[in-house]
């Protein structure tokens, strides 16, 4: 067969599939709406979980960025000892930050805070000298990090300059915060794949109970001379036009639902680090593609599953 | 045009449906094949058409052997003889036009010429009125009258038809019958499966009878004697 004819009947068999889908997705139009309704809310509800999953990361995160060890050492402390210490710290491993604020920084920064309380200032005033000592913050990777850091900074010698102490209130949180990480994340990726599983088996009986209501008519189609391929492809055509149509409105629904929601997430993640938007709309789009494209191969496979017992005989 | 020899179809359980059979069929012929429910005659239409496979034995049509026929040759095989049912398989969502197109579709003819064939199957079988019905629009007659024509779209050497009657008032039976038959005059060999005594015996044609999966009777103008 020439080049030529072969595009020419590629194309007839195509474009008869393609009619062949079409028609039979309109004269089945409510079985078809059942199918996407259901792939809608099996993708919503995966979305959902997803959204949730990473609004509790986020919180975590924030919880986390919170939580400090905060080292006041003694006004005598020299500047040159505490600056040694500042440099022991930052090169401490699952350290990864840390402030310094000198007596004069931290003075000022207290004269600041109590600008309007007269008391204080003219107590200070009558002291004639800074009361205050110098401050070192440390920031770790998570809250986990910080027992191992406290009991560094316990075993130094220079353990004693440290004016205030406050440990143990550290740890405790720490311990707290890392349990509620552990639970949140442990948690998620359990309802992550439950969910995952119930919309797999969802997706995976309406594509075979729609195609069991069209068995009798696959029987006849083989009856009359129809290959196996000319019965399959249009079922696949339907598929892709129920997943296309399906994540249209889901992406649509979140669209929407971002919009509304979001205002009200900001104040919750005063830094920014959660958005509906964010999360399903940043590009280049990978979580949308890669639901698009899981859920069309489920629906094919699924399809090529319950076609086959039909397609024996 | 079809032979089948020292055919058995053995199924689990050793239940077997047809044993050791001969037949020949010739060119042109109108055969009645009758029995009673059970004696083999549906298992010898699913060998025909290779809806199933022989366990011994061979068959030929059209001097193609068909007993160990591969899956994918059977669509051919099927656009080279036209089959009807007893439940007429039609298309429940197709016209009575797009279930006779679809046969010529799945073959890859043009589109002018399906529309062609079409009308002129429609005509042939008295349909014209019903190209654009849906099968629950029709009577059990009309549907099977559209069946036959379907199954004429490959312009067949053979048509089988089993239990035609089956579903059919006796007007409707009369007309399918008046159908086949000329059919048959076109040079069509007509291979009818049927319990109907009053069909078999009006016909005057060949009769086969099988009775327990083998052939009992094979009479050249027969009756149907059972």
């Amino acid at each position: 067969m020439s080049s030529k004819k072969y595009r020419a009947n590629f194309l007839i068999v195509w474009g008869r599939i393609i009619a062949h889908a079409g028609q039979n997705m309109w004269r089945n139009a409510s079985l078809a709406l059942v199918t996407i309704t259901i792939l809608v809310l099996s993708l919503i509800s995966v979305n959902a979980l997803l959204a949730v999953r990473a609004a509790t990361t986020a919180a975590v995160t924030a919880v986390n960025k919170q939580v400090d060890l905060s080292l006041f050492f003694e006004p005598a402390a020299p500047e040159k000892t505490i600056t040694d210490i500042v440099a022991y710290l930052q090169a401490v491993p699952n350290v990864t930050s840390v402030e310094y604020t000198n007596p004069d920084q931290a003075l000022a920064a207290f004269r600041a805070r109590h600008a309007n309380n007269d008391e204080i200032l003219k107590s200070l005033d009558v002291l004639g000298e800074n009361p205050l000592g110098a401050l070192v913050v440390v920031h770790a990777g998570s809250a986990g990090d910080y027992p191992a850091i406290i009991s560094l900074v316990q075993a130094q010698p220079w353990n004693t300059l440290i004016q205030q102490r406050s440990f143990e209130d550290k740890t405790q949180i720490a311990s707290r915060v890392e349990l509620l990480t552990s639970r949140a994340r442990t948690g998620s990726i359990v309802l992550a794949i439950l969910f995952s599983l119930i919309a797999i088996m969802i997706i995976f009986n309406t594509v075979r109970v729609a195609i069991y209501t069209q068995r009798d008519e696959i029987a006849i189609k083989k009856l009359v001379g129809a290959t196996n391929g000319f019965i399959r492809a249009p079922f696949f055509v339907e598929g892709f036009v129920y997943v296309v149509i399906a994540c249209a409105v889901v992406i649509g629904l979140l669209a929407a639902t971002a919009r509304v929601v979001d205002p009200f997430l900001g104040p919750l993640f005063s830094d920014g680090g959660f958005s509906l938007h964010t999360l399903f709309f940043a590009a280049p789009y990978e979580l949308l593609v890669a639901e698009t494209i899981i859920v069309l191969l489920l629906t094919w496979i699924t399809s090529a599953f319950a076609m086959r017992r039909y397609l024996r005989t | 045009m079809i032979r089948l020899d020292a055919v058995s179809k053995i199924y689990p359980g050793d239940v077997a449906a047809l044993s050791n059979v001969h037949l020949h069929i010739g060119a042109g012929e109108f055969v009645s094949i009758v029995g009673q429910s059970g004696t083999g005659k549906t298992t010898l239409v699913k060998l025909l058409i290779a809806e199933e496979s022989p366990t011994h034995g061979k068959i030929e049509i059209g001097g193609w052997d068909i007993s160990k026929i591969r899956q994918g040759d059977v669509p051919l095989l099927r656009r080279q003889m036209g089959v009807i049912f007893q439940d007429f398989k039609l298309l429940p969502n197709k016209t009575g036009a797009e279930n006779i197109a679809f046969a010529l579709e799945v073959a890859g003819e043009k589109r002018a010429h399906i529309q062609l064939a079409v009308k002129q199957l429609l005509e042939l079988v008295g349909m014209q009125h019903a190209a654009d019905r849906f099968p629950h629009q029709m009577s059990g007659g009309e549907q099977q009258r559209v069946a036959i024509a379907r199954a004429l779209a490959h312009k067949p050497k053979i048509l089988v038809a089993d239990e035609p009657t089956g579903n059919l008032d006796t007007l409707s039976t009369e007309e399918v019958i008046r159908i086949l038959k000329k059919i048959n005059e076109f040079g069509t060999t007509v291979l009818l499966v049927t319990h109907n005594r009053d069909v078999v015996n009006g016909l005057q044609r060949r009769v086969v009878t099988l009775d327990k999966g083998r052939v009992l009777h094979d009479q050249k103008t027969g009756k149907y004697v059972i």
